[in-house]
């Protein structure tokens, strides 16, 4: 075989199998075995027209292409071809999948504000129930460790925690992995699939209705980021204004105790 | 040619170069070349992707074939290919005029 001949045929070869990665086994040796019979048989005409060996292997690598170009095509035209076909032959899944990993990652999001929300509540709430409960006790009334209401609190917080810890993790990956996995094709393909040349069509056959939907998505995207923020500004300004109510309140009592 | 240019032919050529009768993929692209007359400077390992996508779609289907000891990809074109290399053929030559009209002659 000529690829065991000439080095540079035989390094070509396994630089574009370890670009070849990605590919499953039974399409790498196709593209694999169609490369080399290429390559052999220019070897073999460049030898013919007076070149040696090494020369002719060099000028038909140089007009393949670079090992990396060569791959990221095979590799884009595999994924986009899987990727395609599921879609056309399965479209109601697809949207589902699509649709359903959004309202998934949008709900995770939801859950992890919330929990933020919980937690951030207790963590700044803590130093305000301690004062309040010295206060009482100062004050000579009962003041038990943890009202009924706080230990609600705090269990159905350690409850959500947990829950949210065991199901997040995977759940986002999963969700992410569904939702960028049409932008990865795309960007693996090089933007030449089936599927963005539709995409290209109706954003110009429909500029608006195209516009509406991304600006759609932009805005549930801003609003499931700023939950969380919103919950913890939210959280801290309520309690600001217990703490507030409670000084003054503090301050009240003891200016009533003073004599006369 | 430009390469996006290109593109959008490809398709198209190597449909007509494959009707001529099986061919394995260096063939196909020898004939390209020229019948191009070089005018196709793209790199030849982007062939293959085009000529896969074709297969995928069904203008295309292939085998192997063993000749002279090797082991050969053949490429031929099938009945939606001949139906598809009409329709691309008809648009490509209405558009050809339409821009020789909009050009003028050199």
């Amino acid at each position: 075989m000529i690829s065991a001949d000439v080095p540079e045929i035989t390094a070509y070869l396994a630089a574009l199998d370890t670009r070849l990665a990605l590919v499953g086994g039974r399409r790498r040796r196709r593209i694999l075995a169609e490369v080399e019979d290429h390559l052999r048989q220019a070897v073999e005409d460049g030898v013919t027209a007076g070149l040696d060996r090494h020369t002719a292997a060099g000028a038909a690598i140089d007009r393949f292409g670079p090992p990396g170009a060569v791959a990221g095509r095979a590799v884009g035209r595999h994924w986009a071809v899987r990727a395609e076909s599921w879609r056309r032959s399965h479209p109601g899944r697809a949207t589902a999948l699509f649709a359903g990993s959004c309202g998934v990652a949008a709900a995770l999001s939801a859950g992890v504000a919330i929990g933020a929300g919980v937690f951030l509540l207790l963590l700044l709430a803590r130093p305000v129930l301690d004062r309040a409960r010295a206060t009482r006790l100062e004050a000579g009334r009962s003041a038990p460790d943890r009202t009924p209401l706080e230990a609600g609190v705090m269990l159905a917080g350690a409850a959500a925690g947990s829950l949210l810890a065991a199901l997040v993790a995977p759940a986002f990956v999963v969700a992410t992995t569904a939702v960028t996995l049409p932008g990865i094709v795309i960007v693996l393909s090089g933007g030449r699939t089936p599927w963005q040349a539709k995409l290209r069509a109706r954003r110009l056959q429909h500029p608006w209705a195209w516009g509406a939907t991304w600006g759609g998505l932009a805005a549930a995207t801003a609003l499931t980021a700023a939950l969380p923020l919103g919950t913890a500004i939210a959280s801290a300004l309520a309690l600001t204004a217990m703490h507030g109510y409670q000084t003054v309140q503090a301050a009240a009592d003891q200016v009533l105790r003073q004599p006369g | 040619m430009r390469g996006e240019l290109l593109k959008g032919v490809l398709g198209t050529a190597l449909l007509q170069i494959v009707s001529a009768g099986p061919m394995h993929g260096y063939g196909i692209i020898r004939e390209l070349s020229r019948r191009s007359q070089g005018s196709f400077d793209l790199p030849e390992g982007t062939v293959y992707p085009a000529l896969h996508r074709l297969e995928h779609e069904g203008l295309l289907e292939s085998w192997w074939v063993v000749e002279a000891g090797r082991r050969r990809r053949m490429y031929a074109i099938t009945r939606k290919g001949e139906a598809a290399l009409g329709e691309q053929s008809d648009s490509w030559w209405a558009f050809a005029a339409a821009m020789k009209t909009v050009l003028g002659t050199p």
